[in-house]
Parts: C-alpha cells; structure tokens; sequence
C-alpha cells in the first residue's frame, strides 16, 4: 500500500511520454509497482503523458522492457531539480561558500551600538565611554567582555548605578540605568550636619531630632540634627515593615558662634607702611565679608584686626578675624 | 450432524452480517470499492484494481466486485496509486457492478 505523498516545492517530479500499446497496462503496472501517477493525459491512443516521483523514475526501466514502450522524460519539476544542477556548477558553488563565509565573518562584529535608558546622561558620553571600553562599530564581538565594559562605563560615569552590555546580533545595545540622586537629595531621607566648627547658640528642629544643645562645640562634619528614627519606635516600625529605611528628612536651623580668619599681606612700596597697611587691610577685609555673605553669616562685634611686619619691614600682614552667628547647618543625604 | 459445505455466497453473507452487526465500514471487511463522487467533476475510487480502458470519454476501473464504468467527455485520471485513484473531468454516468456481499 502506498498513501498519495505531498508534494511540496522540493519534491522532484518528472513528466514522461509513454508510447506503445495497451497503456491501460501500462498504469496498472506502475500501480502494482507502487509507482503512483498523476495527472494522466490520453492525447492519443497510442500515447500517454503523466507525471510521477523522480525516485520512481528507475523502476519505470523494468517496465519498458518487458513490452514495447518507449518511455521519454518531457519535463522535470520541482525545486530540487535546480538545486542539484545549481550544484554541480563551481562558479556557483564558489559564490555560495563565499556567501556564507561572508556571511559568518560579518556577523561576528558589532556595527551598530546603541544606548539605552538614559534621561539626564547625553548619549554621547555613554557611547564615549562605551568605544574606550572597546566598544565600537567594527570590533570583533568576541573581543567584547560584557563584564569588563560594565565596569568601565560605571567607573567613569558616575551618574549611572547599573549598566549592561547586550549583544544582539551585529548590534551592541548598551543598556543602563541612571542614579536618581536628585530625588533623593530633594526628597530623600537625610540629616542636619555642621557645615564649619562652631559653638551652637540656639537649634530649632522642624523635623528630626536635635542631638546638639547650645554651648557644645562641635566640628565640621559632627552631626547636629538626626533623621534616624529611634529603634523600635512606630514610625521605625512602620517604615520598615514598608520596607524604607528608617529615616525621616531631618529639617530645622541650627545657629552657632562661628569665627573667620582672613589674612591678607602686602609688599610695602612707595605708599610706605601705612599704605601698605591699609591696603592688607581692605583685602583681608573683603575676604572676611564674602566669606560672612557666602554662609549668610551676621557678625558678632567688630572684628579683630592684626597687624604683623614680616621680612624686616618688607612686607605687612594684616589678619582680620570675625565672629558671625550663622546656621551652620546643611543637608546630607542618607544613601546606601 | 448433517453438515452442508459452506459456499462462499453463504459465507460472504454471513460475514455481511456480522461485520454489520458490529458497525464495521464494509469497504474495510471485505475490500469492497468505495466511490466518493464530488458534484460531477471528480469521482474518488478506494480500493481499485487497475484500469481497464482509458479514454476521455470512457474510463473502466476493475474493482473486486466487477468493472467500474465512468463515462463522460474531457475524462482524465487525475491520480493513480495502489489503493486509491481520482477520475476527473465531466462525469456524466456512472455503472456500478451488481454488489453481492451485503446481500
């Protein structure tokens, strides 16, 4: 028994002209051979046109022989006809394997690079960093290590927390993710810390919690009004449980006894000392004021004033010390 | 016992009703031709046994239970395999054989 087969457009068929006598035998011997026939056209009576599988075509000899039919190939179809004499041309041959050695060679570069997930961070510079990883269109990907090239692009940017290097075929996508400081710095948890040394004078807490009092002495840096929550309080408790940290944005001015010193020297020359002096003096002076003004600073009292001759009276220095009441604090983010 | 041999019209019958009895497709029993005519273009033969004449207006199709005559014009056999064959064209008659089997 043998099922009709589905001819798809790689199955080889052949057309032939069968000619002779008694054809109705003809087809009753290729079908006790198992040789199915299609589309069988009776143009005459003593000829016959069908088509059938060329692998069939063989066994059609051992019919032939045995009564007079001459037996032709008119046609051959399918697409495995011309596969096979495409193959046994060497020119095309040759194209083909180079095709496809083309075709190998091409793809194992990167040619295009493309970055994702940047905001704020200009393209530009990622892709910057990117080629001096080695990361640029025309190098081979294997010479691409995904780990080495994340690490370069997060050492010299520090504006991206996260980056990954994804290889898509002949494209490079670099794909990152940005710090989001702002926010944080903004928003953020955070607490109170001392800007300058200085002796506190009043602090008044808007949120956090004051761990200076006035009269203490603390350095720059020393920590004035705290955003951490105590440990096993609610709101602790009910941050963490929220999975946040538990810190609150601690807010609140803190007023200290702050002191300057500006000191300005100034070659003595034709003004004479006194020039000199009074010179040093206005510099040193103006030195105290932008500091005072940089800090928002109110003096205390008349400042100091120092005069010194250095050099054998060569040169003149002149000091000015201030003492200001200023809000010595400033803000510091709780990262991780 | 009086035995009598079993002639094989008898048993042919006795099998029918058998393989009746059980619901069983006759074609597969007793490997009778099963015609599937479709409109009157194309006429499906299982379980041929080879053609007997082949023109375009006449084809005959040997079947187990005698011959198949199709006629009509434009006749062609669209396919030919051990089990099953298609006649195309415009069917105009069919004769069928005098079946025996199911009695």
């Amino acid at each position: 028994m043998r099922a009709p087969r589905f001819t798809g457009p790689w199955t080889r068929q052949v057309t032939v002209q069968v000619k002779g006598g008694r054809l109705e035998e003809f087809i009753n011997g290729c079908m006790r051979r198992g040789i199915g026939l299609r589309q069988i056209e009776r143009p005459a009576g003593h000829m016959l046109v069908a088509r059938l599988d060329a692998r069939d075509f063989r066994r059609l000899r051992a019919l032939e022989g045995r009564r007079a039919w001459q037996i032709r190939t008119v046609e051959r179809h399918g697409g495995g006809f011309l596969i096979a004499r495409l193959l046994r041309r060497p020119a095309f041959l040759a194209g083909a394997l180079f095709a496809a050695l083309a075709w190998y060679t091409l793809s194992s570069f990167v040619w295009f690079v493309a970055v994702e997930g940047v905001e704020r961070v200009p393209a530009a510079a990622v892709l910057e960093a990117a080629r001096q990883a080695g990361v640029a269109p025309g190098v081979p990907a294997a010479s691409l290590d995904a780990q080495d090239v994340q690490r370069h692009l997060l050492l010299s940017l520090d504006d991206l927390v996260w980056a990954a290097l994804e290889l898509r075929g002949t494209r490079a996508v670099i794909r990152v993710a940005e710090r989001r400081l702002p926010d944080m710095v903004a928003h953020g948890p955070g607490h109170i810390v001392a800007q300058t040394d200085g002796v506190i004078e009043r602090v008044s807490v808007l949120n956090g919690f004051a761990v200076v009092e006035p009269g203490e002495t603390v350095r720059a840096g020393q920590l004035l009004i705290s955003g951490q929550l105590a440990p096993g309080s609610e709101e602790f408790q009910a941050k963490t449980a929220r999975g946040e940290m538990p810190y609150v944005r601690a807010a609140g001015s803190v007023f200290a006894h702050v002191w300057h010193e500006s000191t300005a020297e100034v070659v003595v020359g034709d003004a004479g000392v006194e020039g000199a002096t009074a010179a040093a003096l206005a510099v040193a002076r103006a030195l105290a004021e932008e500091w005072l003004s940089a800090r928002r600073a109110e003096a205390v009292g008349e400042p100091a004033v120092q005069v010194e001759e250095l050099a054998d009276g060569g040169v003149v220095r002149v000091t000015v010390l201030v003492q200001a009441v200023a809000d010595i604090g400033e803000f510091r983010p709780v990262t991780w | 016992m009086r035995t009598e041999p079993m002639t094989v019209p008898k048993l042919r019958h006795w099998a029918g009703r058998i393989t009746g009895a059980l619901g069983a497709p006759p074609e597969l029993a007793f490997d009778l031709p099963k015609t599937t005519l479709i409109g009157n273009e194309r006429l499906q033969i299982q379980n041929h046994r080879g053609v007997v004449e082949y023109t375009s207006r006449r084809i005959r199709v040997r079947s187990r239970e005698g011959e198949i005559v199709v006629t009509g014009t434009r006749l062609r056999i669209g396919s030919i395999f051990q089990d099953e064959m298609v006649i195309e064209g415009n069917i105009m008659h069919i004769d069928l054989p005098a079946g025996g089997a199911l009695g």
